[in-house]
């Protein structure tokens, strides 16, 4: 039998155990179903779509009057239909999904329940993987009991049932998804209350943050292809949108293929962190983790760059401009990368380690669970999405030819230099944050204030900027702490709003990178002493 | 089967646990006594693998239970002092999830299940919900799930506390049977009483360190400095006392409740002689006996009360 036989039959093996024989799913939907509870949710939730169904078409008949027997098929009432059916769907399915699972983990250790699961020879992927499907499983049933009116709304003409079919898989990528920020969230906060809380905010600046994508494709001119991330939020594929194609570097296929491998993705991801959050274990699953997520952001950044000349018109046409998509792109990593540094550069630091900068300038530590590797997989992190950002816009010139300004070149490496430098001094900062708190949440709630502080402290200024004003106060000399600086004087955004500096806006992100660097350096330089002083993050 | 060393469990400043060293042989039930906040529940959660030492490491049959976690958590059961029960599914359902869930093989589920709740006498409630139990009938089921996958060493964390004096009995028999089966159990708790008649080695922590460890006999004989004979007369106590006081034997002399507690530090097994010195005298007496071992006394004499 050969190597790849033997992989592929373990593979299946796992996957079909991790269905099949789950206890955890078992129990789950054994306990899920029983009872009056779980038939008056289906009841009610095919009821409610039925009565939207029903009011819509009521409304359809009253707008076409005495013309609607005749014309119904030229109306297209079903497709209409659809698009409520899929709204009313999708937005109940954002309110019931995370009550499924948000509670899954969190619940265990409140009903002290969790020591003797983590007990039996479970593995930790196991549970964490039987509470989301156990969940998704769930909402799947729900999505079911929906099938029959749909099936009205093909009766009624202006759908397909591939438009359908593509529907639903969308809306069941999205629960996927939903199901999985559940369990993540329960895994990291051991209260219910709290990961509620998060999982309805996440699953919201989700369903907010794609509904800006959907809205970039719902209005098109005629176009061959969509934004392959529009279809991210389920709802807008039944604006005649479900089938689609999307077109990432001159490659086409379907749009709803890339949101619903997206969200699987992700999904996925989100399943493997919390795996670790379990128990306590002694194989360090960091390099595989590490791998994913720097694998799951290249996608991303392929994705969503690679169809960027699908923007083409419409209103993402100032898209096009290819400096303002430099600062779009540049303060989303920039952004993402600083967050990422709240859980990612906090944790245990080493206490035998006698130079902390040298501790933190590993580079072999950069997959490995130990704090002294943040700060270089951060900066390797930021540094291989910004190259694939500009890989895949190189790509572009040449598939494509979309043609570019002479000078974005070497604006976009010194923006690159300066980025690195910037996620690397948060990093630092977060070190200092895990010497001096005692938890790792404290540590990460600190890194947060100075974020705050470093991008609010930009924002305060500016409010009281007047541009026609001479305003080269001493004040405005501290913008190279800003992180958005050097974004806006190399996308050429300085001089309209910002005022003179006594050093050149240009050179903003030499400045800046210095002043991150700086502060990195004294950020690792006192965390010794504070790590002596404070204790730091003890974990469990 | 057990082989705790030089454990140490510390949460910032305080020392949960400190420097804790301790060995069970298989067959062994060893008490693990201290008061309340000692370190028990600590110790006892570090060799299930749900907390990780500070340092130190602890070998459940011969495997290091830090290094090899996955392999540990087969060999032991482990009943917590405070647990949760899931309480919508039904008794049997329960055990069948922990049964799946230490991978014991889908036709042998069932046989297991009757079997444990055959022994835990629970049988007649197999299809009753779990919500529906008493607090003893949960505590027999926890232990009935903490054997399904027939461990070879049970972690029992005050496996009696909150329960009525009939479940505690119901319980103890259980135990007795489990010893009777040859299982290794640690079983700690701070009602001594509950543990007398029952262990046959006794480890004492306090405030996280061992304070001594060792047979329940020798540790007594120890800290008595002999065995502790029990005479029950019907009258002239007092006087028994003045004559048991004058042999050599005799270390202390004591009475109460119609009873003589004479500690006797002479050859073993030779103890008749302070019987004889009493029936000399035509005393009347109901019963002579080695008292029961009374762990309050030795528990009180090696602890110092610091942390309650």
């Amino acid at each position: 039998m050969s190597i790849a036989t033997t992989a592929r039959e373990r593979i299946n093996g796992t996957l079909a155990e991790s269905i099949y024989d789950n206890p955890v799913v078992t129990r789950e939907f054994r306990t899920r179903m029983r009872g009056w509870k779980a038939f008056t949710v289906m009841g009610s939730y095919t009821l409610l779509l039925a009565a939207f169904l029903f009011i819509h078409y009521l409304s359809i008949a009253a707008d076409a009057g005495h013309s609607f027997q005749m014309e119904s098929g030229s109306l297209k009432v079903g497709a209409k239909m659809f698009v409520t059916l899929t709204v009313a769907q999708a937005i109940m399915l954002m309110f019931i999904v995370p009550s499924l699972t948000s509670g899954a983990l969190a619940q265990e250790v409140e009903k002290k329940t969790m020591e003797l699961l983590v007990l039996t020879t479970i593995p930790s992927g196991k549970i964490v993987f039987g509470k989301q499907f156990s969940g998704f499983l769930y909402a799947m049933v729900l999505l079911f009991c929906s099938a029959p009116l749909a099936g009205i709304c093909l009766m009624l003409g202006g759908i397909s049932p591939g438009e359908v079919m593509a529907t639903y898989a969308l809306i069941a990528g999205t629960v996927f998804l939903f199901a999985a920020i559940g369990v993540f969230w329960s895994a990291i906060f051991e209260k219910t209350a709290i990961s509620g809380v998060f999982t309805y905010g996440s699953c919201m600046f989700y369903m907010f943050v794609t509904s800006i994508l959907g809205e970039s494709a719902m209005y098109p001119p005629p176009r061959s292809a969509v934004f392959s991330l529009s279809l991210l939020n389920p709802i807008f594929a039944a604006y005649d949108m479900a089938l689609t194609m999307t077109k990432v570097c001159g490659i086409e296929f379907p749009a709803w293929i890339a949101s619903v491998a997206t969200e699987l993705i992700l999904g996925s991801l989100l399943l493997l962190i919390s795996s670790g959050h379990v128990r306590f274990r002694k194989t360090d699953k960091t390099l595989v983790i590490r791998l994913m997520l720097l694998a799951t952001t290249l996608i991303l950044v392929w994705l969503t760059i690679g169809s960027f000349p699908n923007f083409g018109g419409g209103r993402w046409s100032r898209a096009n401009s290819v400096w303002e998509m430099l600062a779009a792109v540049s303060s989303i990593i920039l952004g993402f990368m600083c967050i990422m540094a709240c859980p990612l550069a906090t944790g245990e630091p080493s206490r035998t380690e006698k130079s902390m900068l040298l501790y933190a300038m590993s580079g072999r530590r950069a997959f490995s669970k130990e704090l002294g590797g943040a700060m270089s997989f951060l900066a390797l992190w930021t540094a291989v999405v910004y190259g694939a950002f500009g890989g895949t816009l190189y790509w572009l010139t040449k598939v494509e030819h979309v043609s570019f300004d002479p000078q974005f070149w070497p604006a976009y490496l010194k923006l690159g230099v300066a980025l690195v430098m910037i996620v690397a001094g948060v990093s630092a900062v977060g070190m200092l944050a895990s010497s001096i708190a005692s938890r790792r949440k404290g540590a990460a709630a600190l890194v947060l204030v100075f974020l705050a502080f470093v991008f609010a402290g930009y924002t305060f200024l500016l409010a009281y900027h007047q541009p026609n004003e001479d305003t080269s106060a001493p004040i405005w000399q501290t913008a190279a702490l800003w992180p958005i600086t050097p974004i806006m004087a190399q996308c050429k955004n300085w001089d309209r709003t910002m005022p003179t500096l006594w050093w050149v806006p240009n050179d903003s992100w030499l400045v800046t990178s210095c002043i991150y660097v700086a502060l990195g350096v004294i950020a690792l330089s006192i965390a010794g002493t504070a790590l002596k002083k404070f204790g730091g993050v003890q974990e469990d | 089967m057990l082989r705790i060393e030089n454990l140490t469990k510390t949460y910032g400043k305080l020392t949960a646990v400190d420097n804790l060293c301790l060995e069970m042989g298989a067959g062994d039930i060893m008490g693990f006594i201290g008061p309340n906040g000692a370190g028990k529940t600590t110790t006892i959660k570090m060799i299930t693998t749900l907390l990780k030492p500070t340092s130190g490491t602890a070998y459940v049959n011969g495997v290091d239970v830090f290094a090899n976690p996955e392999e540990v958590r087969p060999l032991i059961g482990y009943m917590p002092d405070f647990f949760g029960m899931y309480e919508d599914v039904m008794v049997w359902e329960y055990l069948d999830f922990f049964a799946a869930a230490y991978k014991i093989p889908v036709n042998k589920r069932k046989g297991t299940i009757d079997d444990v709740l055959e022994l835990t006498d629970l049988t007649i409630k197999r299809d009753s919900f779990v919500s529906e139990l008493s607090r003893g009938m949960q505590q027999r089921l926890c232990l009935a799930k903490t054997l399904i996958h027939d461990p070879k060493l049970l972690l029992l964390d005050e496996p009696a506390s909150g329960l009525d004096p009939r479940a505690r009995i119901e319980i103890k028999e259980l135990l007795k049977e489990l010893r009777s089966m040859g299982k290794t159990i640690l079983i700690s708790s701070h009602i001594l009483p509950e543990l007398a008649d029952f262990c046959n080695k006794i480890a004492i922590i306090e405030r996280g360190k061992l304070v001594v460890s060792g047979d329940v006999e020798s540790i007594m004989d120890q800290c008595r400095g002999g065995t502790v004979l029990k005479v029950e007369m019907v009258d002239r106590q007092d006087e028994a006392c003045r004559i048991l006081d004058n042999l050599d034997v005799v270390s202390e002399v004591k009475w109460n409740n119609g009873c003589v507690f004479a500690t006797y530090t002479g050859t073993p097994g030779e103890h008749y002689v302070v019987l004889q010195a009493l029936s000399k005298d035509g005393f009347r007496i109901l019963s002579f006996t080695q008292a029961e071992v009374d762990l309050e006394d030795i528990f009180l004499k090696v602890t110092t009360g610091a942390v309650s």
